[in-house]
């Protein structure tokens, strides 16, 4: 594929005007006046019998219309991979998000109000809060019908371990956990919906996978899927966090019931309590080397708290567990991850799906081994580092462009460049200058303060699976319409791909342009409407770059051909791309084909910690990236500063407090996202371009690979800076000043 | 949230509505506590008495050596003010820690000390200077020290038909100086984990006089009084900054919440008081806050204050003007301006993300001022000026908008690539916009500032800064541009 004018350039984005006038809309913005208004009414308790539900008080008053239980609920089960959650619970609660019943009433207020009025009857059951205990023989059953609580265990067998720690000089041992994250896009879940004069039912929100939607809305209500469009509004952010449906199933199923317009919009507190979390991860491992700097086995026992449904638990378990070993030829290996079932908020997708939490022990296990092998932690990386044809954990070659190691040399010499560098065993930062301090935050900004103030440098490498893994089934759909006599007057791109504030549809779009040879402005991107646009697949795992514009792409160049070798007025293909294929893992070994592309990240930081309060300030980040192609160089860089954002947050602050399953910072002024004043000075973001070979004019996913190495990144650089260890995300000014008083007891 | 809204324009009148509903009533002024207490159903209401309109209580004055806050005096106005800054440190410090732009420009430090949470900043810097209120009613005035206000956590000594008249306190200058420190888990928009301001006399070198007071470490804010006394006669070496602040951490009584253990609280406590003490001995006391603070208002002190001649009363319809278009809005006297703004002005350009004004997506321009909507009753637009993103572009130059019917910064953050998601970019819009009218070339660190209130969870913010930077360029006369890297 050739170079051309468009793709590459830094275009700007067609969604912006509306979107800097206010005019966009998202899908609270559609509620109109005569609407009905939803309203949940949540469990609040993470395990209880329903014993009945009276709802006379709430129906008397003036403007409530109905009150929608289970019972109304045609098929009472969803979800992405395995339909065990509820719309409506109709026996059992098993985590506080819930739903017993929706209020359906003329007006917001009252629909509020009638909800507080339901009486809901409860036996109380013993709650499993602990995905420890939760493996307990006689731990009490998230789901009755279930066995145990186990929702997978993945096992992953490669080699001998016995012989590797055997042939291993140092062997070193350790424990990591990290917690829930919270998405917190900006817009808090909302939609519409209503049924159209031909008998078809429309849900109008945001989402991260239309058709997927439209799928589990039908299921829901026994519908075929003809009957169901789904339709996007703008999309106020998802990192995920919109794959598992949310305000969907009530809004489909009040519309459906009552044939009137409706409405749901979540506050944010709803939002919190009720969507699915990053999983909180315990990575017990064993790793060893040689003197020589081979890593010879890693041991590792990879335990996922996935809540109270299944939502895409195993999925990030399985991905978890491949990464155990991080981004290293490891010949030895024995994994074994195991996803629970506890009555915790369920945990799903969140931008990096399992690897930062693997990554986050593999790394720090690395740059802990060079240290005791007295070898430079970037030597030990270099010696290990996934290279073309190494071997996955999983027996197979990794898939073609293998680039963990330019893009980590890379990321030394902008580490060098800033004058970091290797000393006494070490990476050691610039001396602090003079009054630099005074940039710092409130209680360390004091020049008396500059003796708690310790700086550090650390650096860390990542691996991500770019698209969908272990055998599950992927496609991208496009249809590419070119109309005009003579020349092409009209050019209609339809790919059903979400644009959830990444820039997706720009991308598509610039792609098209190249391939069609036409000024992108030109082209109408139909790309919202499950019935108007194929199916390309979710707007998730960093791949709608790759695979909705490898159909794009081939749908165009298809087109094109046609009108060229035809006399039609107006020719249109689809084309559905598939990659590779993958396989699911055998059972006894997890061997197989896991993923058909990967992406390759590596992070160089350097903080300052305050050893007075614990505090840590992270000064700058280097963040380098092989995307293949850059196809809108202006849209990655936006793609690694967000991500970066959210790795910031995830390393430093972002603590979803949960007590007995009840959430304790269900709000933004609880649960503490990065402000402007949070985040690094300095970020550098540095885009490599070495092409895929399949990508579109060699393009491929970034979206989650900056979250992927800045937590083990960012804990290298506290332990130059103070000699401590953190093993447990996030590093909290309170867990900091706690590992420094650990040292200085011992 | 309530269903009844009051809007006294006097003292006077004021008095007589809480004498004549007391405890069925609550005061509300930049609404910035009471708004998020009522939405969690914290202290109902049927009635809410608007004291905003009380012109005469927006004020900072130095008599006699004493330095007296009206009841309405905001975080802003304390913080711009050089009595504030000069006379009053710790407080103005306090005041510049709160919240975000938008929250100091409404909240009021009198409002601070009804709230009574042990976590309110200006609390504790007050309770260090000396203060005494003094309390109004029907009845006559009442002064009270501050430390008999304070009963415990969120309870005081208000009666129900008593207003916050007044704040005083001795003017610091003189030999007597002081500091506010505070810990918080992020650097804007973040409630105390600890807090600690330190007012010390000197005698030459030697401190002669110490106030020490403790945020977040106990149901009150309480004084250190073994650290106080171990102060006197002192000089500020490193090793009596270090005693002195574990003697502090010796008087707190804090808990274990969500924000951190009784012992992280105790430990970071010593930290603040050992460093607050050693800034003082080096007078490096009023380090980090900005000579010229971001403020994100526009309008003259009173602005919000003064009404345009001639308008009426507020009386159940709001009558406002958004956009430069007058309206009428009838059934929105229990909303918020949010709602409002959305609902009776059909303007859903403004956004709720948070409904608890810590995210920003809501920020417009009331009076002058940039606001979050949603912690302002939409009674208070009565008779106001509102700008929302809709009307921005109309803002941009006094014959209207240019560049295609933009404003400036929104033509930049087209180009700068600062929109994604885009939920975030309404407010974020109108908190630059703001900053830019206040200050034609900020510099980054005031672009950081201006924006903290404003959160965005897509791009990390590189471009935004970006954006706002590239606008300042625009707008800067033509003279000045040529010294703008672009």
């Amino acid at each position: 594929m050739t170079r051309s004018a468009v793709v590459g350039q830094p275009l700007p984005r067609h969604d912006a005007l509306g979107k800097v006038t206010g005019a966009t809309t998202y899908p609270a913005d559609l509620v109109r006046p005569g609407m009905l208004h939803l309203k949940a009414v949540f469990a609040g308790r993470p395990h209880a019998r329903l014993l009945a539900i009276d709802a006379r008080a709430a129906l008397a008053l003036p403007g409530v219309v109905a009150v929608l239980t289970a019972a109304d609920v045609p098929h009472n089960a969803y979800g992405l991979i395995e339909p065990d959650q509820p719309v409506l619970c109709g026996d059992v609660v098993r985590f506080e998000g819930d739903k017993v019943a929706v209020v359906v009433a003329e007006s917001a207020a009252s629909a509020a109000t009638a909800a507080a009025l339901v009486r809901v009857e409860y036996a109380a059951l013993p709650a499993v809060t602990d995905p420890e205990l939760a493996l307990a023989a006689d731990a009490p059953l998230v789901h009755a019908e279930r066995e145990s609580n186990l929702l997978l265990h993945v096992p992953i067998r490669k080699g001998d371990v016995a012989a590797g720690f055997a042939a291993a000089d140092v062997v070193l041992e350790g424990e990591f956990t990290t917690a829930w994250q919270e998405h917190a896009f900006l817009q808090p879940e909302a939609g519409i919906a209503w049924v159209d004069d031909g008998e078809r039912l429309i849900v109008e929100t945001a989402g991260q996978w239309l058709h997927e939607d439209r799928r589990q809305i039908a299921a829901v209500l026994g519908l075929p899927e003809e009957r169901v469009v789904v339709r996007y509004a703008a999309i106020g952010g998802a990192f995920g966090g919109r794959e598992d449906l949310s305000v969907q199933a009530p809004l489909a199923l009040a519309a459906w019931k009552l044939r009137r317009p409706v409405a749901m919009v979540w506050s944010r507190e709803e939002s919190i309590v009720g969507h699915h979390k990053r999983h909180p991860i315990r990575v017990r491992c064993r790793w060893g080397a040689t003197k020589s700097g081979q890593i010879t086995a890693v041991e590792a026992d990879v335990l996922a708290d996935g809540g109270a449904y299944a939502s895409t638990s195993a999925e990030v378990v399985k991905v978890a567990a491949l990464f155990a070993t991080g981004c290293y030829q490891v010949p030895n290996v024995a994994v074994d991850g195991r996803a629970v079932y506890t009555n915790n908020v369920p945990a799903g997708a969140f931008r990096g799906f399992g690897a930062p939490q693997a990554q986050f022990a593999a790394e720090v296990m690395v740059t802990r081994l060079a240290h005791a092998l007295g070898l430079d932690p970037a030597e030990l990386r270099r010696r290990n580092l996934y290279h073309e044809g190494s071997l996955e954990p999983t027996g197979h070659p990794l898939p073609a462009g293998v680039s963990a190691r330019p893009v980590f040399e890379r990321c030394l010499e902008e580490a060098a460049r800033r004058g970091w560098r290797v000393a006494d065993g070490g990476w050691r930062g610039d001396e602090p200058e003079a009054g630099s301090a005074a940039t710092n935050g409130t209680a360390c900004n004091l020049p008396a303060a500059a003796r708690h103030l310790r700086r550090g440098v650390g650096f860390a490498c990542g691996i991500k699976n770019l698209g969908y893994s272990f055998g599950f089934p992927e496609q991208a759909t496009a249809t590419v319409e070119l109309a005009g006599r003579g020349e092409v007057e009209r050019t209609t791109v339809r790919v059903g791909a979400a644009d959830v504030g990444q820039g997706s549809h720009l991308a598509l779009r610039q792609i098209a342009a190249d391939a069609l040879e036409v000024d992108p402005a030109l082209i109408e991107m139909v790309c919202d409407d499950s019935e108007l646009a194929p199916n390309a697949g979710s707007a998730s795992a960093s791949r709608l770059t790759y695979m909705a514009g490898r159909a794009v792409h081939d749908a165009a160049v298809e087109a094109l051909a046609k009108y060229r070798n035809s006399d039609d007025a107006r020719v249109e293909a689809t084309v559905q791309f598939r990659p590779a294929t993958t396989t699911a893992l055998d059972p006894e070994t997890g061997a197989g084909v896991p993923n058909y592309c990967y992406g390759y990240a590596s992070q160089a930081v350097e903080v300052e910690v305050d050893e007075g309060t614990g505090q840590v300030r992270v000064a700058a980040v280097i963040s380098v990236h092989d995307v293949g192609r850059a196809i809108n160089r202006q849209q990655v860089e936006g793609q690694i500063e967000g991500c970066l954002a959210q790795a910031v947050g995830y390393a430093l602050m972002e603590e979803l407090r949960v007590a007995e399953g009840r959430i304790l910072t269900p709000y933004l002024s609880t649960y503490l996202l990065p402000t402007t004043l949070d985040m690094p000075p300095e970020i550098v973001p540095v885009i490599l371009e070495l092409a895929d070979p399949h990508g579109p004019f060699g393009a491929r996913g970034v979206a989650e690979m900056p979250l992927v190495p800045l937590l083990p990144a960012i804990a290298a650089a506290i332990h130059d800076a103070c000699g401590v260890w953190l093993s447990q995300q996030p590093f909290t000014p309170e867990r900091v000043l706690a590992a420094l008083a650990r040292r200085d007891a011992g | 949230m309530w269903q009844t809204y009051l809007q006294p324009t006097t003292v006077e009148e004021t008095l007589a509505l809480l004498a004549e509903h007391g405890d069925q009533a609550r005061i509300v002024s930049g609404g910035t506590d009471v708004l998020v207490e009522l939405s969690r159903g914290v202290r109902p209401t049927e009635t809410l008495i608007d004291i905003s309109r009380l012109g005469e209580l927006r004020y900072i004055r130095e008599e006699g050596g004493v330095v007296r806050l009206g009841g309405l005096a905001t975080h802003n106005d304390v913080v711009a003010s050089a009595i504030g800054r000069e006379r009053a440190l710790p407080l103005a410090q306090a005041c510049w820690e709160v919240g975000a732009p938008q929250l100091r420009t409404r909240g009021t430090v009198a409002g601070n000390l009804v709230t009574a949470s042990p976590a309110n900043d200006t609390i504790t810097p007050l309770l260090a200077l000396g203060a005494e209120v003094v309390l109004a009613s029907a009845g006559g005035e009442r002064t009270l020290p501050l430390g008999e206000f304070l009963l415990g956590v969120r309870r005081t000594a208000i009666r129900p038909d008593e207003l916050v008249r007044e704040i005083r306190f001795p003017a610091l200058g003189d030999g007597r100086r002081g500091i506010f420190r505070k810990l918080g888990l992020r650097r804007a928009q973040a409630i105390s984990v600890v807090d600690a301001a330190i007012v010390l006399g000197f005698d030459g070198e030697r401190v002669s006089g110490a106030r020490i007071a403790l945020g977040a470490v106990a149901p009150t804010i309480i004084r250190a009084e073994g650290a106080e006394a171990f102060l006197i006669g002192r000089s500020l070496d490193a090793e009596t900054c270090r005693r002195a602040g574990a003697l502090a951490a010796d008087a707190a009584r804090p808990i274990d919440d969500i924000r951190g253990s009784a012992g992280y609280r105790l430990k970071a406590l010593a930290a603040l008081i050992e460093r607050g003490l050693a800034r003082l001995g080096d007078g490096a006391e009023a380090e980090g806050l900005p000579p010229s603070p971001v403020l994100l208002e526009t309008a003259p002190a009173d602005g919000g204050a003064a009404r345009p001649a001639g308008s009426e009363p507020f009386a159940g319809v709001i009558r406002t003007t958004v956009n430069g278009e007058p309206q009428a809005w009838a059934a929105a006297a229990g909303k918020t301006l949010l709602d409002a703004l959305r609902e009776d002005a059909a303007l859903t350009g403004t956004k709720e993300g948070c409904a608890e004004g810590e995210c920003g997506a809501c920020t417009v321009w009331l009076d002058g001022q940039a606001v979050m909507s949603c912690l302002v009753p939409a009674p208070q637009a009565h008779g106001a000026s509102l700008t929302t993103i809709e009307g921005l572009a109309a803002t941009a130059t006094e014959d209207g908008p240019r560049d295609g019917g933009l404003h400036p910064l929104q033509r930049t953050f087209i180009e700068a690539g600062a929109v994604q998601c885009g939920y975030c970019i309404p407010g974020m819009l109108m908190a630059g916009a703001k900053l830019l009218a206040e200050r034609p070339a900020p510099d980054e660190e005031e672009i950081r500032i201006a924006l903290s209130g404003n959160l965005c969870r897509c791009t990390g913010y590189r471009k935004i800064l970006d954006a706002v930077q590239a606008a300042a360029a625009d707008l800067a006369p033509a003279g000045e541009r040529a010294g703008v890297g672009r």
